[in-house]
């Protein structure tokens, strides 16, 4: 019977601390969240893996890799199409666009 | 500098031509020219001139991000290759094709998701999201 009773203790006493942790936690949530708001509004817009799939669809020998918003092209392509290309490429306004291509 | 100088053309070319918006400025050695044209040629004229600068735009020192798309609420003509142009469910080309736009057929312009894909509707009543590349302000 005191067992029990104690064993009941025990469980109280646990579920007040977490709910003490479960407050810190919320505290720090909210500071980390002030903080990365500041980061994400000064932080340079950069360019995605799907902006960049998107951009190259429709230029099935082109192989694009984009790396801290640098955009390197490699693969085949005619010189005709060279310009759609790199407009739709640069539209996403990367820091850079590496040209590696062959030209046929 | 050095890249102003060198793209002095593009860049005069561009203040004449009514880009709006327009903005130079130079990030690592890479000069970036962004605004919005007014008509899809004003965009063709200043890419010749950039690939006239720099033939086969090998040199990585440059980003023309000059685009030419129709603003929500106007009519835009569809400006691909040959081809018609997917309208897709989504705006993604991950997103399922449910129609098609006619190669230099004339749709309206509903929004702007981002800078890469608007939503359009046909004549024919078809609705959905297309590349903004390939739509010019009429």
């Amino acid at each position: 019977m005191l067992l029990i009773f104690s064993a009941g203790l025990l469980v109280l006493s646990c579920k007040g601390k977490e709910k003490e942790k479960d407050l810190n936690t919320t505290t720090n949530a909210d500071t980390m969240t002030t903080a990365d708001t500041s980061v994400i509004t000064t932080a340079p817009e950069t360019v995605t893996e799907a902006q960049l799939r998107d951009a190259t669809k429709d230029f099935p020998g082109v192989q694009a890799t984009v790396n801290n918003g640098e955009v390197t092209l490699t693969g085949t392509i005619s010189r005709e199409n060279l310009p759609r290309l790199m407009q739709s490429v640069q539209a996403l306004n990367p820091t850079k666009v590496n040209n590696n291509l062959t030209i046929k | 500098m050095a890249l102003q100088e060198k793209y002095k053309e593009l860049i005069d070319t561009a203040r004449k031509a009514g880009i709006s918006n327009l903005q130079v400025s130079e990030q690592n050695n890479v000069l970036h020219i962004t605004g919005e044209a007014p008509n899809a040629a004003t965009k063709d004229t200043l890419w010749d001139i950039y690939n006239k600068i720099d033939p086969d735009f090998r040199a990585g020192d440059l980003v023309l991000d000059v685009n030419a798309s129709a603003a929500p609420g106007t009519k835009a003509k569809v400006v691909t290759e040959s081809s018609n142009l997917n309208i897709r469910k989504g705006p993604g080309t991950d997103q399922p094709v449910i129609g098609k736009a006619a190669h230099h057929e004339i749709v309206t312009v509903m929004s702007k998701t981002n800078d890469q894909w608007s939503l359009i509707r046909t004549d024919n009543g078809a609705e959905g999201y297309v590349y903004s590349q390939y739509l010019a302000p009429v």
